[in-house]
């Protein structure tokens, strides 16, 4: 039983950085998941959390990227509430990148 | 139900929660008055560098018309554009706004209004009309500093940005209250010594003005752009002081007309501009993205004229040839249109469509597939500005030195043809803005 629930948080975390990946820096051009923005991505049942920095501290895409997190999040449709929590500590740096 | 296996590169230290306070930026139209007025007035100054180049290669510097183009760069291009950056800048990157977008607004139209009497009233030698331009830009200067600058010293998160901004804005009323000095001269009550006057305006408003700001907004905005990391932070901590002690001694030599306070002083700002100039280098050597865009190459170009311009200032500094004006002549044309022109042409370059696109597409993010921001310009426009700017300083520089009128004018026309197409791309982008 704990087993094919766990296997089922798992298809849903797959499933949610597959979506999160539909979120594009506008000026690098690459998405947030590769950029490595992504610290960490909690479900809880029907809750995400997602863990994320972004490149630059008071970065002005800040607003447009949180609410495209939460958007894609919400596209899914087991998720009920997606939320986001912007961390600077570690800082990004570039070795993050994934390409 | 809880999932919480760790990604492949979850970090190992705890993961505190970003305290930066939620601060929206104002509307776009009042930064964007601002940026549409410095590229206006960059026209304005280009037009008029077409018709005053042969009178600065024939040295004329206190000819009044080349006032006139001189003050359309400092006060129409870059006072707009600061204060048009600033306005952006703070509630975003520093978490502090504006106290009044009211009196915001107003600065605005006094310093238009204000820089546009003090231009005409030096082309067309009209002692009223600079006055009351004086007048009108002295009140925007002195609204813009509670309205904004007072925030800069509880910036968040960076305060050595706001000291930065905090410092420009001293030095921004110290040139005003200098170019006073001079009103207050031709009005009979005092005289002043008018070549100091005009070393000490010149420098406090293009080094301790202009470039304290785009060095306290560069260390957020480049690093940003370039998507730099790993570069020296000291260097910030000293080259304000260094700068600034530099500039303060160099009012006091020249007024004093002390050669050695101006020697030691002037040393001082070469060193914090070699500083600089090292800090961007390591901007651009430790940059994430190596292909550069227009808008970087500019920004790459700007710091070129600043280096090229350091270097002619240290030779005027130390050289005891007697007043040469034609050298004076290429300093300040190698800070003001190649470094501080060329650096704001090229932020705005990355500003302006940048902004569009928060605009078009900042709520739509996630929804599918978006053009990104480098979609919303022409970039062979872009690097044909570059090479029309950098073509016209390259010939205007040496042109002006040797005393060449008809080659500086060329020079001059081929910088103004660059402007016209920076106006363009930036009319298309603005287009975009509108179109929705």
């Amino acid at each position: 039983m704990n087993g094919a629930i766990s296997q089922e948080l798992e298809a849903h975390r797959a499933e949610a950085m597959k979506e999160l990946r539909r979120v594009i820096d506008p000026e690098l051009g690459q998405d947030i998941v590769s950029l490595g923005l992504i610290y960490d991505l909690v479900v809880t049942g029907s809750d995400v959390m997602v863990v994320m920095t972004l490149t630059t501290r008071g970065c002005p895409m800040q607003g447009p990227i949180t609410d495209g997190v939460r958007r894609v999040l919400s596209d899914l449709p087991w998720v009920e509430t997606a939320s986001v929590q912007l961390v600077w500590d570690p800082p990004w740096t570039p070795e993050r990148i994934r390409q | 139900m809880t999932s919480t296996a760790p990604l492949p590169r979850r970090p190992a230290t705890p993961l505190p929660l970003a305290a930066a306070p939620e601060v929206h930026p104002p509307p776009f139209r009042l930064p964007g008055e601002h940026f549409v007025a410095a590229l206006l007035w960059l026209a304005l100054g280009a037009a008029g560098l077409v018709l005053t180049a042969p009178q600065l290669a024939a040295g004329n510097i206190f000819d009044p018309r080349v006032f006139a183009v001189t003050h359309c760069i400092t006060l129409g291009v870059i006072t707009s554009a600061i204060f048009g950056a600033l306005y952006q800048l703070f509630p975003v990157t520093m978490g502090r706004a504006v106290r009044s977008l009211g009196v915001a607004h107003l600065t605005f139209w006094l310093l238009q209004a204000g820089a546009l009497l003090v231009v005409a009233g030096f082309w067309f030698s009209s002692g009223a009309a600079q006055g009351t331009g004086w007048v009108a830009v002295g009140i925007a200067a002195v609204l813009f500093g509670p309205n904004l600058i007072s925030q800069s010293l509880r910036a968040y998160p960076d305060p050595v940005v706001g000291r930065y901004i905090a410092a420009a804005y001293v030095a921004f009323m110290a040139a005003l209250g200098l170019g006073s000095l001079r009103i207050g001269e031709t009005l009979g009550y005092w005289h002043v010594d008018r070549l100091a006057m005009i070393a000490s305006h010149f420098h406090l408003a293009a080094l301790g003005f202009a470039s304290a700001v785009a060095i306290g907004v560069g260390s957020r905005m480049l690093p940003m752009f370039l998507v730099s990391h790993g570069f020296p932070r000291w260097p910030l901590r000293w080259i304000g002081p260094l700068g600034g002690a530099g500039l303060a001694g160099f009012t006091l030599g020249q007024f004093a007309g002390s050669r050695g306070i101006t020697l030691l002083s002037g040393g001082l700002m070469s060193l914090a501009g070699c500083l600089y100039l090292y800090l961007g280098l390591e901007y651009f050597r430790r940059r994430v993205r190596r292909t550069l865009d227009p808008g970087l190459a500019h920004v790459a170009a700007a710091y070129l004229s600043l280096a090229i311009g350091a270097g002619v200032g240290i030779s005027l500094l130390v050289g005891r040839g007697g007043f040469s004006p034609r050298v004076w002549a290429v300093y300040g044309l190698l800070l003001l249109t190649g470094w501080l022109g060329l650096l704001i042409v090229g932020v705005l370059y990355k500003v302006l469509p940048f902004l569009t696109w928060l605009h078009l597409f900042g709520p739509r993010m996630g929804e599918g597939p978006l053009p990104t921001v480098a979609d919303l310009t022409r970039p062979a426009w872009g690097w044909a500005s570059l090479a029309c700017l950098l073509a016209g300083l390259g010939v205007m520089v040496p042109a002006i030195g040797f005393g060449l009128g008809a080659v500086a004018r060329i020079g001059a026309i081929a910088f103004a043809l660059g402007v016209a197409l920076v106006l363009a791309q930036a009319g298309r982008v603005l287009r975009l803005w509108y179109s929705r």
